[in-house]
Parts: C-alpha cells; sequence; structure tokens
C-alpha cells in the first residue's frame, strides 16, 4: 500500500535526489521511492527533488532532455527544467504524469542558453578536447543523441 | 581568527615565479602559523598590494565539507613563507579553503559534498588564468601576463569563488546542468557571494572595509573588487573583459534585464547574458541587501559579521526552497525575503532585502510584497517643451504598500508627437504603455531608486515599505519626490532635482 512508501508524518517532506535513500526510512518505503526515480528515469527524468502532496499524489523536480535547434550545433538536446504532479496506484507505481513538457518559457530560455555558450566559446563539441573556459561539451548518449553536458563552474 | 600582519613592500611576490619552483622559508617560525593573504594578492588595477594576514595553521580534513589538497600530494612544513613561493601558495589556498569550510560547515550542519566525502582540490593544474570546480573537485592554474607568473591558488577571491560553486552543488544538485540563463548566472553570484561571506569572517577584513568606506558598506572596497589580481592579469590581454579594477564588483548598479533580451557578450562595463556577467546583477542587489542589514545590526566590526552571518543563514534557506525556473533570481530573492520575514523578524532585514531587490530589479515593489507580478518596465519620461501642469490622473498604488490606496499623479497623458517606441534588444519593438501604466513605471521606479519619500499614514506598518537606499547619506536628504497630503488625496510632487554623483547609488 502506498502509505507504506511515504511515511505519514513526512507527506510535507522533501526528498532531494541525493537522499532519497538516506532517510530515515524503512527499506520498503526507500526502495519505493527509488522505484519511482528508476521509472521516470526510464521515461526521461533526471530526477532532483521528490516532494509527496498527498498519499496519491507527489511533486517531482526533475530535468528532461529537450531538443533545441542552433545554427552552430544543429539539433542539441539539453536538460531542462520540470515540474511534474505524479499520481501513484495502488500499488504505489505510477498512474499518471503530469507537466511532463517544459514550458515555452522554459524553453526559450534553454534556446537562448545554448546561443549564450556558443558566442561565448563555452561549448565544446563532441571528440573535441575541451578548456577550462568550456564549461559545457557536447556528448553523445547510447541513444546516439547530441546531449549537453556541464563539465564545471569556471572563475571567468 | 586572522591577525592582520603589516604591508609588506612586494618582494619575491612581485616577481615572475615559475611553476614548481620551492624556497626556503623566508623566516621559519614554528609558531603554528601560516602566513595567507586577507582577500586578494592584488589591490585595485594592481597585481600586488595586497594584505597579508597569520591564520593558526590551517586544518582540512575534518568533516564537515572535509578538503584535501591532492597537489601537490605533500604538504610543506606550516610556518611563515614568502609569498612567490611554492610553500606560500600553499597555506594561502589552505588557508583560504579552510575559512570557507569552516563557515560554510557551521552554515550547513549535515550536508556534504555532492562529489563525495572529501573534495580533492589541485593547486596547479595547468596554465591557465582560470580556476573550475567540476564535480571531481577544484582545480587551479597559472598564467602569464605583462611578464609576471599569477596563481588562481593564492586568491582567497577565488578559491572561495570555486569553494562556493562546490558548496551550492551541494545544497542544491539540480541547478548543476539545467539549461538555463538565469540559474547558470546564479550559480556565478552564489561563488562571489561566498567569497564576500567569507571574507567577512576574517576580523582583519572587516575592520580594513569599515575604515576603507568611512562605515558606508555599500561603498567600492578591497571586498566588493573581487579577484583583483586575476583581473589584472586577464585585462593585460583582454582589456574589456573585466572592470577597471577587479574582475567583478559587487557595488554595481546593474539593473535586471530578461536575460534573453540581452546580449550573449559584453565589454563588462554592460550585461550580456553570459553567466559571469549577469551574475553582478544578483551580486549587486545581495551586496546592497548586506549592507542594509548591516545598518540594522550595527556600526562596528562584530555587526558587520553577524550580519554577514545572518545572510547566509536567509541565502541558503532562500536557495533550498527556491523553485528552479526561468526567472530563478526572483525566486531566490523572494524566498530571501520570506525567510528573513520568518526567521529575523524583529531585525527588520526584510526590508532592507526588499529594498536591495527593488533598487537592482529583481523584485518589483509589488512582487516583493507578494511575490506573483512580472517586473514593471521603464520609468515615465516628459520632453515636451512648454511648460504648464499636466493633467492629474488617479492611480492606484495599494499593490506597492505604502499604506496609501491611490494618489494622484501629473500625467504625461498628451498625445504622442510620433508613434514610436525603443526598440527591444532580441527583435522588434517595446511595447508602448499606457497612460496608467506608465505613471504606475514612473512610481515604480522612484521607488527603486530609493528617491520617494512617503508620509506616515494611519497604517504605518505598511508604509514602512517604503524603500530606501544602503548608500544615502544621513546628513540630508536627497528623495526627489514626495507624496504631499492635497484636501483628501495625495499628490505626487517633485521636491528637488537631485545631480549627486551616486556612482552606485543612482
Amino acid at each position: 500500500m502506498l502509505k507504506k512508501i511515504i511515511p505519514h508524518d513526512s507527506l510535507r517532506a522533501c526528498f532531494n535526489r541525493r537522499n532519497l535513500v538516506n532517510y530515515n526510512m524503512a527499506s520498503g518505503e526507500k526502495k519505493s521511492l527509488t522505484h519511482i526515480e528508476k521509472t521516470l528515469k526510464e521515461k526521461g527524468f533526471d530526477v532532483k527533488k521528490i516532494t509527496p502532496l498527498t498519499s496519491e499524489k507527489m511533486e517531482v523536480h526533475a530535468n528532461t532532455l529537450h531538443p533545441i535547434q542552433n545554427n552552430q550545433t544543429g539539433e542539441v538536446n539539453v536538460p531542462v527544467p520540470v515540474r511534474l504532479t505524479v499520481s501513484l496506484d495502488n500499488k504505489g507505481g505510477i498512474k499518471n504524469i503530469e507537466g511532463a513538457s517544459p514550458t515555452p518559457e522554459a524553453v526559450r530560455d534553454a534556446e537562448h542558453f545554448v546561443k549564450t555558450l556558443v558566442d561565448n566559446n563555452q561549448l565544446g563539441m563532441p571528440g573535441q578536447p575541451s578548456s577550462s573556459h568550456q564549461t559545457h561539451q557536447i556528448e553523445i548518449n547510447k541513444q546516439g543523441q547530441k546531449v549537453l553536458t556541464r563539465k564545471n563552474f569556471s572563475a571567468f | 581568527m586572522a591577525k592582520a600582519t603589516k604591508k609588506k613592500k612586494p618582494t619575491k611576490s612581485s616577481k615572475p615565479s615559475k611553476p614548481g619552483k620551492s624556497a626556503k622559508p623566508s623566516k621559519p617560525k614554528a609558531n603554528g602559523t601560516v602566513s595567507a593573504w586577507e582577500q586578494d594578492p592584488g589591490s585595485k588595477d594592481k597585481p600586488d598590494g595586497g594584505q597579508l594576514i597569520q591564520v593558526p595553521t590551517p586544518v582540512l580534513g575534518q568533516s564537515p565539507f572535509s578538503i584535501a589538497i591532492s597537489n601537490p600530494p605533500k604538504a610543506p612544513n606550516p610556518t611563515i613563507y614568502s609569498p612567490g613561493t611554492d610553500e606560500f601558495r600553499y597555506w594561502a589556498l589552505a588557508a583560504a579553503l579552510t575559512r570557507g569550510k569552516d563557515f560554510w560547515g557551521k552554515q550547513l550542519p549535515g550536508v556534504s559534498w555532492e562529489v563525495g566525502n572529501q573534495l580533492p582540490v589541485d593547486m596547479d593544474h595547468g596554465e591557465d588564468l582560470n580556476a573550475y570546480y567540476d564535480r571531481v573537485g577544484l582545480r587551479f592554474f597559472h598564467g602569464t601576463a605583462a611578464g609576471r607568473t599569477v596563481f588562481s591558488c593564492e586568491s582567497p577571491d577565488v578559491v572561495c569563488h570555486e569553494q562556493g560553486h562546490a558548496i551550492l552543488d551541494s545544497i542544491k544538485p539540480e541547478l548543476w546542468d539545467a539549461a538555463s540563463l538565469e540559474v547558470a548566472a546564479f550559480h556565478e553570484s552564489f561563488g562571489d557571494m561566498s567569497a564576500i561571506l567569507t571574507g567577512l569572517q576574517v576580523q582583519s577584513l572587516r575592520s580594513n572595509v569599515l575604515a576603507e568606506t568611512g562605515g558606508n558598506f555599500f561603498q567600492a572596497s578591497r571586498l566588493s573588487r573581487l579577484a583583483e589580481q586575476l583581473g589584472w592579469a586577464i585585462r593585460q590581454s583582454f582589456p574589456t573583459a573585466v572592470e577597471a579594477d577587479c574582475l567583478r564588483n559587487a557595488v554595481n548598479s546593474f539593473f535586471y534585464r530578461d536575460p534573453q533580451t540581452l546580449p550573449s557578450n559584453a565589454p563588462a562595463t554592460s550585461l550580456s547574458s553570459e553567466p559571469h556577467s549577469f551574475s553582478r546583477v544578483f551580486t549587486g542587489a545581495f551586496y546592497e541587501g548586506l549592507a542594509g542589514m548591516f545598518k540594522i545590526a550595527g556600526t562596528n566590526e562584530s555587526s558587520l559579521q553577524q550580519a554577514s552571518l545572518d545572510m547566509a543563514k536567509i541565502l541558503t534557506t532562500a536557495i533550498k526552497a527556491a523553485d528552479v525556473v526561468p526567472g530563478f533570481y526572483s525566486q531566490v530573492a523572494a524566498n530571501m525575503i520570506d525567510t528573513a520575514n520568518s526567521q529575523f523578524a524583529t531585525n527588520g532585514y526584510a526590508q532592507a532585502l526588499r529594498s536591495a531587490f527593488i533598487r537592482h530589479g529583481i523584485l518589483s515593489p509589488s512582487s516583493s510584497l507578494a511575490p506573483v507580478q512580472n517586473i514593471a518596465r521603464a520609468a515615465m519620461a516628459n520632453t515636451t517643451g512648454t511648460p504648464r501642469e499636466l493633467p492629474k490622473l488617479s492611480l492606484s498604488i495599494t499593490e506597492f504598500g505604502l499604506g496609501i490606496d491611490s494618489i494622484l499623479v501629473h500625467s504625461a497623458s498628451d498625445s504622442a508627437r510620433f508613434n514610436v517606441a525603443g526598440a527591444a534588444l532580441s527583435k522588434g519593438e517595446v511595447t508602448a504603455p499606457g497612460h496608467q501604466e506608465e505613471a504606475k513605471a514612473f512610481i515604480e521606479d522612484l521607488l527603486r531608486r530609493g528617491r520617494l519619500a512617503v508620509p506616515n499614514t494611519k497604517r504605518d506598518a505598511r508604509s514602512a515599505m517604503v524603500v530606501t537606499r544602503a548608500s544615502a547619506p544621513e546628513d540630508h536628504q536627497t528623495h526627489t519626490h514626495e507624496l504631499q497630503k492635497q484636501g483628501n488625496d495625495f499628490v505626487l510632487k517633485r521636491v528637488r532635482i537631485d545631480c549627486g554623483f551616486y556612482c552606485t547609488s543612482h
């Protein structure tokens, strides 16, 4: 049952990705949260934070890869923040996901972000050696997609 | 506690130093202290002249936020070394890292590095005028400019900036790869804020800043000027890429613009959407907010430290609560005001922060009270030539929280001679606002700039929400407009034209 997944006294608690399995929960609950994270990952969401809303719903902050067109890079998939409302079934599985698509504002933000990286020579291309000023690199993932990946935060 | 030492005439430190060069201790003292820079090896537009201090031998390996200098693998004997030597650089780096580690460790109990239990640090990763954090560790470089070799690991500003990235990554890891202009810029701003807040834990620096600014904290100082030496080195090859006397200055008057409307790059004198450039908007508001908090906390250096500790708590609480959305700056700012209200209700910090965020455009006056509205646009301008009294317009200003529901203003409600509007930076033109909107924007602009005096009303608590400038002189008035009572109405009246050269305070 779902009540086993989310402790009764922690409905308002947030579970950051890093402490999903460190939180003082029963092993079954940890497993269930980890299972939800894994299921969302399979659907293309990199989970950052889970906030239980009710016993049947949770808010999930995640990044999802979204294709962006840029004159220099061509199509590149960039991680764009989304806020999902995930409904659970009575077995603790995912029944429904709302908010799976990034908002138009977030997409425009991502487009300008990539353009700014390109214009400032802060974006390294696949297979090319990167300098310390290149904060990002385009990498090819297992699916053969070009993905924007952060390498560092620099002082200048 | 760090003790300031006499400002030494640069000797070896001013000469080019080759990487890997080793030197014997100049005056070995086995007294458990090492020497380091107070804030930066450089001073203003010079690569040297920074203040040397002596600190207890740094201890890096203890939790929380354990750190290990992995390159070089072995620590030199801890004692006093001359600047320009590898040994000095090692302990200068260790001292800066310890400064940040101790500060953030107390502020963030239970938090650990995103990279693991220990943060590895490479003191000299190669040749470059830079430093970075890459989720493996911190890497510093050396580079040559004008015949002089500069090591980024020496500067507490640079070290604590990079360490700040690692700290923020630990408390908000979702910011790491979010493809968002404001998120990336905020990360850079946090690095600079970390350098400022950790610097303020050094007693001599607090005293020196107060002496340098005459107690008016919101003035350019050795604290607000970040990474003077690295800025100098970059300036030798790229004169417009950095500010005239440092890498970035937290005392600035940059006003928020939607970063999507900004050019991708620009000289340091202008804003661009490049994260380091755009970070200055938030850092400027932060610094002005801190100045306002200091005014409330007291006048001496211990009050300044208390304000910095309170600011760190407000900042980190707000960051944790902020949603990661394109308008991330306003989310953090609103959460900071909320935190100040809830955790420091009796201090009045919220008003200082609100003023700072409004003055830098990160929050609109109305959204700073209830952060639901977008930021309004530019101020109204009267360019007509014939002197005459303009028609009065009744304007609702409830949302500004001044304790007055409506006022009368002289509105520029003539028909426009030319149907034109300013150009938007991306494409097209900005939409010309209507008269009501334009007048409201003017009021809002006065509020942002701290130039509107509001009379006390029966609702004094709300009229206290008027915006004040942290740098406003206390011995004379500089507001340009007042709300004056005329019969049953309040009318907006100009009282002076102030041409004072408040370089960073409008």
